[in-house]
């Protein structure tokens, strides 16, 4: 990446017609690598990942002449990724797979046979742990314990109270500490 | 501050939890970040212009069923009513006086004007002969018909 343009910067080129869609290919190499990683955490799966996240870029694209700048960019694109990969979730379960346990099993075959996966048994084990959790409660633990996010940073992304999202990031610690200290887990 | 606190609480709670590296254990396929603005690119510039078209046909779509409502509710609210209006004709009688002064012509006017429309079913058999006032007298005669008794008849 040779230049990084500050939020500014794109936000002013991107009101630009003839800027336009330069503005937004800077916008799409600035994030990009953070929002895989978020979408990621919760898809599992590569291929789906890339679908979730061009969607992402795209109602983006549909919606930033309408961002205020009142709000951090990247906090807005966060919530739209985030919006993005529990829709895909929820389509999953709607869809072939019918229910939860159903979309876990497949969440971590996916794991099991991915090559796109470098980390030891331990940081497999805790992913498959993460896993486990409901949809929402995986997502408020992936911004708090890998993303670092603020409380009030993850109440502007879910809509969700701070006390709530503490609650949630609690229990979740809770159920993924026993999960990877059971001595005898298969999956 | 908040988060000395936060991750005092975490490795109190999840000590386990606590001492994993954070690190990302997904690997990214090669090249990816290097296509991805491209491909995102070609989604949108592909969106932008098929957009036009489909925003005059979901226009199209929303509005043609509009008009056809709106047509029709001002064809029924300017319609003719189910039930015709009948004309009322005012028809004076003559009076005597005035009968005294027609002639023979003017009367025969009068009365066939007057005359009831013929029953349709009744004339399926009728002829209609156009005789002269001798082949009338004649007929008659032929008739034996008293004209006396014919002319005061009602």
């Amino acid at each position: 990446m040779s230049e990084e343009l500050s939020d500014e910067e794109i936000l002013s080129l991107f009101r630009k017609e003839e800027s336009r869609h330069y503005a937004f290919n800077m916008l799409v190499r600035k994030y990009q690598r953070r929002l895989y990683s978020t979408v990621r955490r919760m898809v599992t799966d590569p291929d789906e990942t890339k679908d979730v996240l061009q969607n992402t870029f795209i109602k983006a694209w549909n919606g930033l002449d309408r961002f205020r700048e009142d709000s951090q960019l990247f906090s807005w694109l966060y919530r739209i990724a985030h919006n993005e990969s529990i829709t895909h979730l929820n389509k999953m379960k709607r869809g072939l797979f019918t229910n939860d346990a159903l979309v876990l099993d497949r969440l971590t075959t996916t794991l099991d046979n991915s090559e796109h996966f470098s980390g030891d048994a331990i940081l497999k084990k805790l992913q498959k742990a993460v896993m486990r959790l409901p949809t929402k409660q995986r997502a408020v633990f992936n911004m708090k314990y890998f993303d670092e996010m603020k409380y009030e940073e993850m109440s502007a992304v879910t809509g969700t109270s701070v006390g709530a999202l503490k609650a949630s990031y609690h229990i979740a610690t809770k159920k993924i500490e026993n999960w990877i200290t059971a001595p005898d887990q298969t999956k | 501050m908040e988060h000395l606190n936060e991750a005092d609480e975490l490795k109190r709670r999840a000590p386990v939890l606590f001492g994993l590296p954070k690190a990302d254990p997904f690997v990214v396929p090669d090249g990816f970040f290097d296509r991805f603005p491209h491909e995102v690119q070609v989604l949108v510039v592909a969106r932008t212009n098929s957009r036009p078209t489909w925003n005059l046909w979901r226009r199209m779509a929303i509005a043609l069923p509009a008009i056809a409502i709106i047509a029709g509710g001002i064809w029924w609210m300017q319609r003719a009513p189910l039930t015709p209006t009948i004309a009322q004709v005012e028809v004076t009688p003559l009076t005597n006086a005035e009968l005294d002064n027609l002639d023979d012509a003017e009367m025969r006017v009068l009365v066939e004007e007057s005359a009831p429309a013929p029953d349709a079913s009744a004339d399926l058999g009728a002829v209609d002969l156009q005789l002269n006032d001798d082949e009338v007298l004649a007929y008659l005669d032929n008739e034996h018909a008293d004209l006396t008794e014919l002319i005061t008849q009602e």
